[in-house]
């Protein structure tokens, strides 16, 4: 294994049983409600096609997003890659949303302002709730088999 | 929309007839009294069903009620009840399920739906951001349950939208039809599936994008999660996560505890197939309902037959009996397919292989014939009849259509001697488990307010023979029991105080929107009053101690009493069927064999499970409890006029 970079948000889909539970505490922990619509990660989940997938921030060694921001609104800590948004110096313009290859962020519903993963600080509650792990926060991505 | 807050709760009157609706808050005084869930549900069925009226007409209410946690991201709180004078009983009706739709009506701005009236032309309601839209379903009608849903969401186009619907069972009103919500979760007990199906209401589309706010998010958070790690950290939870409910079967089918052949024998041999373990090929993962952790549930997929395209959740337990045992099949590849069947068309997994079951010792008997089941070879262990007839009923052809009217209408037009081989308490049929040997748990499916079931207030923790000191720290707390407890699961000894104690802990759990895996049912370990106090707190804000839940989930189980007396519940109808009184057990480990409940001994148990609830001889509520629980005037006095 190769020397451990920040710990990132990693997905293994197959583990996810789609019970949501991440996108719940993930809104109660930043905004004291359950909303999905304003959690910062989302599970895909259709019974009918059998597909349970969590779309969650990365963390990219090259964040799309942050470059995309015209107002330089959104920013990060290089070492914990823990994103920040300034929401004074962001209009809603949506280019970082656009500009996520993975889709993962998305606007509040409320707000329009886009729901950046901030890992709650660097103890993100998606991988501490899922007991599944299938959210996995570590340096490298663990082995597929449990 | 109205104002949002955990404990005022909004409902939504609508009026099929009319196509409208209108938005209520409801008294807040309600929730600290009745919570939410299955307790407030049946206070709004007092409220809004005429006493005596029609279960499939159109003034028997629909109602659909979210617990008071249910979304909050407590401890599995994914449920959501449905209750309506019940078609098959005349009784209570009322049901509950998993999934996703409960939490999803939550965030759609309702905790409660109340469904009135018939639609002129079959309808489907979507149920979004505090409104109700009115569609027609028409090109639905017909349909299963899986191609209603492939329906739905290319019509709507939102994969996030949670869908409850009926299948023709409960369009052709099959007594036993259950309501859907996705492909696995059911209201699957008492007919609500009927009730919808009379009211031309093929399907509920519920989508909410709306906040639901957490009293003391901090708090709420390191306590859920203190919780779920006493969940998952039992030997049950673990196991649970691995194979689902099918894990009790192995134990079960070697003590003898299986109702096999309708009811003839206790076990059945040679069914290693049927053990939890036969899942392995069929079972890719596991799937859950909303915020659990136990996910007990398998999806699978059939190679061939008539669901290869379809995937499949499941089976139950529940489904190992009523598409195993009772009927002497001995296929995991049946009960799957059957559980497809079910699931497809709409129909309760335990009703329906109790009437299979039943039929085949009608036809074994010579009541039944060829002449009456359409030609169908209707024996023990033939997996094609059962397949055919959970269609035949569904349809309503042949012998099928008698068997959809539910137990005693169907042995009515049986006639002869059709009625003794029945096994049903209240009109409704059990669960395929034996209970000959085990008094507590017979005492509850005699006594259980929906008729014979187990989910009302089963202490299987009796099964343990637990140490004392154990059992005691369950069942004295949190009103200070001090009567006696026994841990000898053949006694009859001190039963009655578990059963009532785990019929208020059900209601309390099935009233907040908590799976019962997630409370003391199969483990002394989990969470009960004290722990649910926490999360009512936490959650909602709303300081409840494990003391006044205790009083309020006994208040909510004496209300539903009085809905069934009011409806003519009798003292009588708080037995057995005579063959678990004359019929010894004959297979089994010694402990389990020749076994029968001893009648005076269980009418003594039925009297003391009265007493310790302050009933009086016949089972009614003395002034003195009514006064006590607050609900003096309920007796005989609800809805008259039909609501407001």
């Amino acid at each position: 294994m190769s020397a451990a970079g920040p710990k990132r948000l990693h997905v293994i889909a197959d583990r996810c049983t789609g019970c949501r539970l991440c996108e719940a505490v993930c809104a109660v922990r930043h905004l004291g409600v359950t909303n999905p619509e304003k959690a910062r990660l989302q599970v895909q989940v259709s019974e009918d096609d059998n597909t349970f997938t969590p779309v969650v921030c990365r963390q990219c060694k090259k964040p799309r997003c942050i470059e995309a921001c015209p107002g330089q609104a959104l920013s990060r800590d290089e070492n914990t890659r823990i994103m920040h948004l300034e929401e004074s110096a962001c209009d809603g313009c949506g280019k970082c949303i656009e500009a996520c290859p993975f889709r993962a962020l998305r606007p509040d519903p409320g707000t329009g302002l886009p729901l950046a993963c901030d890992l709650c600080g660097g103890d993100p509650c998606c991988a501490e709730f899922c007991d599944a792990g299938a959210i996995v926060f570590a340096a490298a991505r663990p082995g597929k088999s449990r | 929309m109205s104002q949002v807050s955990v404990t005022s709760q909004r409902l939504a009157v609508i009026d099929l007839e009319r196509r409208t609706f209108r938005v209520e808050q409801l008294d807040p005084q309600l929730t600290s009294r009745f919570l939410g869930g299955r307790g407030l549900a049946a206070r709004l069925l007092m409220q809004y069903a005429p006493r005596g009226c029609d279960p499939l007409g159109p003034e028997n209410p629909l109602i659909i009620s979210a617990g008071l946690l249910t979304g909050t991201m407590a401890s599995a709180s994914a449920r959501v009840n449905f209750a309506a004078r019940s078609p098959l009983t005349g009784l209570l009706g009322s049901s509950n399920m998993g999934g996703g739709f409960g939490p999803e009506l939550r965030w759609a701005g309702f905790e409660h739906l109340v469904i009135r009236g018939r639609a002129s032309e079959p309808l489907w309601l979507y149920v979004r951001d505090g409104k109700v839209e009115f569609f027609p379903a028409a090109r639905l009608w017909g349909q299963g349950v899986y191609q209603t849903r492939r329906s739905l969401y290319a019509e709507i186009a939102d994969p996030r939208a949670q869908v409850l619907c009926i299948g023709p069972a409960g369009e052709n009103q099959v007594r036993f039809a259950c309501i859907m919500g996705g492909i696995k979760s059911a209201a699957g007990r008492t007919g609500m599936g009927a009730v919808m199906g009379s009211k031309n209401l093929k399907a509920i589309v519920c989508r909410g994008r709306g906040d639901l706010p957490i009293a003391r998010p901090e708090k709420a958070l390191e306590y859920n999660r203190r919780v779920i790690g006493q969940v998952v950290s039992s030997k049950v939870s673990r196991v649970m996560q691995r194979w689902g409910t099918a894990f009790i079967f192995d134990v079960t089918n070697t003590t003898g505890l299986v109702r096999t052949r309708n009811f003839q024998y206790n076990q059945l041999p040679r069914s290693e197939d049927l053990e939890c373990e036969a899942m392995e090929p069929y079972s890719q993962s596991m799937a859950a309902c909303f915020g659990c952790q136990v996910h007990c549930r398998h999806r699978y997929r059939l190679a061939s037959g008539p669901y290869r395209d379809f995937w499949g959740q499941g089976p139950e337990y529940s489904s190992l009996g009523a598409f195993g045992t009772e009927v002497g099949c001995r296929s995991m590849r049946t009960v799957l397919e059957c559980n497809h069947l079910v699931n497809d068309l709409g129909l309760d997994t335990i009703e329906t292989g109790s009437m299979i079951a039943w039929a085949m010792e009608l036809y074994e008997k010579g009541i039944l014939t060829r002449a009456d089941t359409g030609g169908l070879e209707l024996g023990w262990g033939n997996d094609r009849a059962v397949a055919e007839m959970i269609r035949q009923i569904a349809y309503r052809r042949h012998l099928g259509d008698i068997l959809a009217r539910g137990p005693l209408p169907a042995a009515e037009a049986i006639g002869k001697d059709s009625r003794r081989y029945l096994i049903q308490v209240k009109g409704m049929s059990s669960l395929h488990s034996d209970e000959r040997p085990t008094p507590s748990l017979a005492l509850n499916i005699a006594v259980a307010s929906r008729g014979a079931d187990h989910l009302r207030g089963r202490p299987a923790i009796d099964l343990y023979n637990l140490p004392l000191d154990l059992l005691e720290k369950v069942y004295r707390r949190p009103d200070g029991y001090d009567g006696p407890l026994v841990n000898d699961w053949t006694s009859y000894r001190g039963k009655a105080r578990m059963v009532m104690w785990q019929e208020i802990l059900y209601m309390l759990v099935d009233s907040l929107g908590i799976c019962k895996f997630h409370t003391v049912f199969f483990s002394p370990n989990h969470p009960a009053f004290e722990e649910f106090s926490q999360l009512v707190e936490y959650n909602t804000g709303l300081e409840l101690s494990a003391r006044q839940l205790w009083t309020a989930g006994w208040r909510c189980c004496v209300l539903e009493r009085i809905y069934n007396l009011d409806h003519g519940l009798a003292r009588d109808d708080d037995w057995l069927p005579d063959r678990f009184f004359d019929e010894p057990t004959p297979l089994g480990l010694p402990v389990a064999r020749g076994k029968c409940l001893d009648r005076e001994k269980f009418a003594a148990m039925v009297s003391e499970y009265y007493r310790l609830y302050g009933l009086d001889r016949d089972g009614r509520p003395s002034p003195e409890l009514l006064n006590r629980l607050g609900l003096s005037g309920q007796l005989a006095g609800h809805a008259a006029g039909g609501g407001q």
